[in-house]
């Protein structure tokens, strides 16, 4: 059941999870990011990642979550350790959709 | 098939569809809802068996949603929390909220519905 629901899902998730990776990206680097709601997009994409049972993004996506977070706490390193993830992210999205 | 309701309570719609693909394989009827008017129609038209509420939501926090529907409302049937948070936080947003547990999303789909079925239809485990 499980590899069926993962393959019927997998192109909704792929689609979605492209959305959130751009408006993350958006949102750091925007004028004044936003950190925390960079942290609300990735946590709600390893919900689904998760979920689905994609769980090598589900862990990236936590990932981005926590450093976000932690920029939001003050952590000026935050933007570039974000990019570098998320650019990790999309890679792990294009081998799912080989 | 159980026959009984499960509705959920999420702002990704994407977990709404999955969660009701793999319920609804399992023999469970599956409303869901992606923001609180919607919840309080589905509630309120379909008496769920039991209700899952994400918990990292625009409108409100889950665990202060189901707190109101357990303690204000007056809802009966379980109410669990579904969430992306990590086990021991989930473990305690439902105990301050004084509801029935919790489902981690992290778990993956067939413990979902493994706990689905411990809780609706424990016969059959």
């Amino acid at each position: 059941m499980t590899d069926q629901l993962r393959a019927r899902f997998l192109r909704p998730f792929l689609e979605m999870s492209r959305q959130r990776i751009g408006r993350c990206q958006a949102l750091i680097r925007q004028s004044r990011p936003d950190p925390g709601a960079a942290a609300k997009e990735m946590h709600a994409m390893a919900g689904e990642a998760a979920l689905i049972g994609f769980e090598d993004v589900a862990r990236l996506a936590r990932e981005v979550e926590a450093t976000a977070r932690t920029w939001a706490g003050g952590d000026a390193t935050g933007s570039t350790t974000i990019t570098l993830i998320l650019a990790a992210l999309e890679a792990a999205l294009d081998a799912l959709a080989r | 098939m159980t026959g009984n309701r499960v509705l959920i309570l999420d702002d990704s719609a994407l977990i709404l569809d999955v969660a009701k693909a793999a319920l609804e394989d399992a023999g469970f009827s599956v409303g869901t809802a992606i923001d609180l008017a919607q919840f309080e129609h589905e509630r309120l038209h379909s008496r769920p068996d039991l209700v899952l509420i994400d918990v990292n939501m625009p409108e409100a926090f889950g665990d202060d949603v189901a707190a109101v529907l357990r303690a204000v409302r007056g809802l009966k049937v379980p109410i669990l929390l579904f969430s992306n948070l990590e086990a021991p936080e989930l473990e305690a947003r439902a105990r301050e909220a004084g509801i029935d547990g919790f489902i981690s999303k992290r778990a993956g789909i067939p413990a979902f519905v493994s706990r689905v079925k411990s809780i609706l239809d424990p016969g059959a485990q």
